[in-house]
């Protein structure tokens, strides 16, 4: 449903993007992860022609996104994006900041908007915080406003950047929770994230992306029963030891008094 | 030992006060030519900053260029600039004139809302207070941060639709506190109209020391002066200041 | 349009190279355009819109002009006439709906307008440089003759008032600002006060009130007109002294807050932690907002011509009123005077010095 077909993209000299290709199928889950540097903001920004690739082409249900005729606007609104940093629009209340996209792209009437915003934020479960400001809701509920911002549009598939890196660790779990309810759902997702637990749950595929190519592509259980490469195999570890894998860190540290 | 000379200062004063039907027109073309000044300053200003932020790189550079130079010469060089302008160009000027008659207690007062030397003031005032105003603006949008305009863009929002919906509102809430450091002090530089023969409220102090029929001390009248505009202004600013705790969002 | 050709007196010459140099650009402005928004980029398509552009609107336009006279009114049905005879032909041969057309045809009438604008400047400009080189060399010469007139004649005053102005203003400022910063509640309060009082009342009307309103102030002054020049820099001081002293306030109040903790701790006094840490980086976080100051002093000397002292507008104004042709010319090689002496320094001194500053880790409250 969506392929990308040789991307590549750089800034200033420096080359993000080596020749990426890769198809998601409806109803997938992609995850995508490596370390940080390694271009996975840019691919997303590539995908939704927020920051067009330089060479390659992507194409989403058939349709060419790098011909000049193609109605970028349109396009994205059949793309949601849901970001680390939130970027709710601080001047709307949460119900608001739902329905403003299918009122101004989609053209739908106020009242019937409002109806699909409470019906979307009942999904990510914030009706309570319909007529908050971002500005009176924590992180968490931030980014759950957030992803029925992206929801509501009732996109092809939805992107994911980073959408936990900015969250404290106690409001992390409920953002994942609803991320895995609308995987479950059936809707088509690409994430970039660090939350290992979360592609081992429903990720179709991940996809390890290292100094701006492919380095190693497969399912879950490929990855963490018998990754190929050291380098994954490396990363794995450190992102092991971060999330209180102890055994690992005291290894190392009985290591370093052992040298 | 300055005030030797006037042994009755509040009399003075109550002299002055009696001139109320030259000065209460000087100050009502005063707020004329603020208020005409202010608003075309703001629209022009808004669009200036938009223009600088999001215009591309040519019209970016057009509104920066105008934006320095306004900014960079004296108010008196532009005024006098316009003003003579028409005389440089060898194009006649017809005496020609907007007036407003209103008598208030006896006393007949004509306020010549435009002519030539008006209109020349208030686009003067106009040009210059938009290009402080766009400094403002762009201050505020920059504030705003530009993971909203992607946002917006990632719904599916036109650039202008975003600009529009989404940073514009945020914009405006955000720029009340600097926006209103212009607007309460561009009544101050109507003053220097006075110049070309605007009668606003400056000129009708001049009017009255220079009048031999009069004897009016000047200091006292131009204290009388200054004190209006201090009052304005502190009115005004407080206004503002009101109006900033009514309008706030919780986060903006 | 037409008629601003027939009114240019340099003859038959531009008459006829505008509109073919309208015609050229006009054309491949066209076709860029057309190949940004994705749509027939063959040069031959533009040629033919830009043909029949010209062709149907000359003969309207001189209609409109014989029957009406040539004012406001008709240059407008022109124009109109114009945007819909071009929409139409886009509309055929670019294959493209009504909105599209409109737009499209909007923005090509705006910048053929602006074209025709900066081309007939441009071709006037060089045909009078052939045609009349005198005329041309003379303007050089008059303009180059005004600003050594301002220069040598005014500059010295302007920056005397800038220079005694800005630095009453910086001392007075200063002390103004430690007083609200680290003052007793009373010291808050004139402090607070004066700056008020000084930044309310329009500088002219300052000026005056020391210059005419209180004219044995300097007493000890011989000559009255220095009485005068020391009003209007005690004016401008005083003014001034209102901004700098919030300018250093909010300088002050952003060094790092951590900064007189360490200081206290250390064993310094308050005046000495005042003096050695606070106050150095103070007075650097103050740069920009100084900058903009002096910017603002030295226009405001530009008040005092008023009064009678002769500083550089004063030049430009006798200027002006001795060649009154040369009016604009005269204000604008002031302005440009002023902006030359205004602009380095608030680049220079200004925004990137903020961000300089940032990185080194000063400031940031």
């Amino acid at each position: 449903m969506l392929e990308l077909i040789n991307v590549w993209k750089s800034y200033e000299d420096l080359q993000v993007l080596k020749g990426i290709s890769f198809k998601v199928l409806e109803r997938e889950v992609k995850v995508i992860f490596g370390p940080s540097g390694s271009g996975k903001s840019t691919l997303l920004r590539c995908i939704n022609m927020l920051n067009p690739p330089d060479k390659g082409e992507i194409f989403l249900r058939g349709i060419n996104l790098n011909k000049p005729e193609t109605n970028l606007n349109a396009i994205r609104s059949r793309i949601g994006m849901v970001f680390q940093h939130f970027n709710l629009f601080a001047h709307l209340k949460a119900i608001d900041n739902v329905s403003i996209g299918l009122r101004r792209v989609k053209g739908l009437s106020k009242e019937e908007a409002r109806i699909k915003a409470l019906e979307t934020l009942n999904r990510v479960k914030m009706t309570k915080w319909a007529d908050h400001y971002p500005a009176q809701l924590s992180g968490g509920q931030q980014q759950r406003v957030g992803i029925a911002r992206a929801l509501a549009m009732e996109p092809d598939v939805i992107l994911f950047d980073e959408p936990t890196s900015a969250l404290d660790p106690e409001l992390i779990g409920d953002v994942l929770q609803v991320m895995l309810d609308i995987a479950k759902s059936g809707t088509t997702m690409i994430v970039v994230t660090h939350e290992l637990g979360f592609a081992r749950a429903v990720a179709s595929e991940m996809i390890f992306l290292g100094e701006g190519t492919i380095l190693e592509r497969g399912t879950p259980q490929h990855f963490f029963t018998s990754p190929k490469s050291e380098r994954v195999k490396k990363f794995l570890e450190q992102l092991d030891i971060l999330y209180g894998g102890h055994e690992k860190l005291l290894e190392l540290s009985n290591g370093e008094e052992n040298k | 030992m300055i005030f030797q000379a006037r042994p009755n200062p509040i009399e003075e004063f109550l002299v002055v006060l009696g001139f109320w039907d030259h000065l209460l027109p000087g100050f009502l073309i005063m707020l004329w030519l603020y208020g005409l000044a202010l608003v075309m300053g703001f629209f022009l200003g808004l669009i200036l900053a938009i223009l600088r932020q999001y215009g591309g790189r040519i019209f970016s550079r057009v509104a920066t260029v105008y934006i320095e130079i306004v900014r960079g010469t004296p108010l008196v060089a532009q005024l006098l600039l316009l003003f003579y302008l028409p005389t440089s160009l060898n194009i006649p000027i017809t005496a020609w004139k907007l007036e407003v008659s209103l008598t208030l207690l006896d006393k007949d007062m004509t306020i010549t809302l435009l002519n030539q030397a008006t209109l020349t003031g208030i686009i003067t005032l106009g040009l210059n207070s938009a290009a402080y105003q766009a400094e403002y603006f762009r201050g505020a949008i920059l504030s705003v941060g530009d993971g909203q305009i992607i946002a917006a863009q990632s719904l599916g929002m036109s650039r202008f639709s975003g600009i529009y919906h989404i940073v514009l509102p945020q914009t405006l809430r955000r720029v009340i506190p600097s926006w209103s450091n212009e607007a309460a002090y561009l009544p101050k530089y109507t003053v220097v109209v006075y110049f070309i023969g605007v009668k606003e409220l400056f000129r009708e102090a001049y009017y009255i020391i220079t009048n031999p029929y009069i004897s009016a001390n000047p200091l006292t009248v131009y204290i009388v002066i200054a004190i209006i505009f201090l009052i304005m202004i502190s009115l005004i600013t407080k206004g503002l200041d009101i109006l900033h705790k009514r309008t706030g969002i919780p986060g903006l | 349009m037409i008629t601003m050709l027939f009114q240019l007196d340099i003859g038959v010459v531009s008459t006829i190279t505008i509109p073919i140099i309208v015609f050229i650009t006009g054309m491949y402005t066209m076709r860029w355009y057309a190949k940004k928004k994705g749509w027939d980029d063959s040069i031959k398509t533009a040629f033919i819109v830009n043909i029949i552009l010209f062709v149907l609107n000359i003969p309207i336009n001189l209609l409109f002009y014989f029957l009406f006279g040539d004012n406001l009114v008709t240059d407008l049905i022109s124009l109109i006439i114009n945007i819909i005879i071009g929409m139409m032909a886009v509309m055929i041969l670019y294959k493209k709906k009504f909105r599209d057309s409109f737009q499209f045809v909007f923005v090509i009438q705006l910048i053929l307008f602006l074209i025709t604008l900066v081309s007939s400047f441009v071709i006037g400009f060089i045909l009078s440089l052939i045609l009349f080189p005198d005329l041309t060399f003379n303007t050089i010469i008059i303009i180059w003759d005004i600003f050594s007139l301002i220069i040598i004649n005014g500059l010295t005053t302007t920056l005397l008032l800038t220079v005694l102005g800005l630095l009453g203003g910086f001392v007075l400022g200063l002390s103004l600002a430690l007083m609200r910063v680290y003052g007793g509640k009373e010291l808050m309060w004139f402090s607070s006060g004066f700056e008020k009082l000084f930044r309310g009342i329009p500088i002219l009307v300052l000026i005056f009130i020391f210059a005419f309103g209180m004219p044995e102030l300097f007493w000890f002054i011989p000559h009255p007109l220095n009485r005068i020049l020391a009003s209007v820099i005690l004016a401008l001081a005083l003014r001034s002294a209102a901004y700098q002293s919030q300018i250093f306030r909010g300088a002050i109040l952003s060094v790092n807050l951590g900064q007189m903790e360490a200081a206290r701790a250390l064993g310094m006094s308050r005046i000495r932690a005042l003096r050695h840490i606070i106050l150095p980086q103070a007075l650097r976080l103050a740069v920009p907002g100084w900058s903009n100051e002096y910017a603002v002093v030295i226009k405001d000397t530009s008040f005092a011509f008023e009064v009678g002292i002769i500083e550089m507008t004063k030049w430009a104004y006798r200027y002006g009123t001795n060649y009154p042709e040369l009016w604009a010319l005269s204000m604008s090689v002031l302005a440009i005077t002023y902006f030359l002496f205004t602009f380095p320094v608030t680049k220079l001194f200004g925004e990137k010095q903020t961000k300089k500053l940032k990185a080194l880790g000063i400031g940031g409250g």
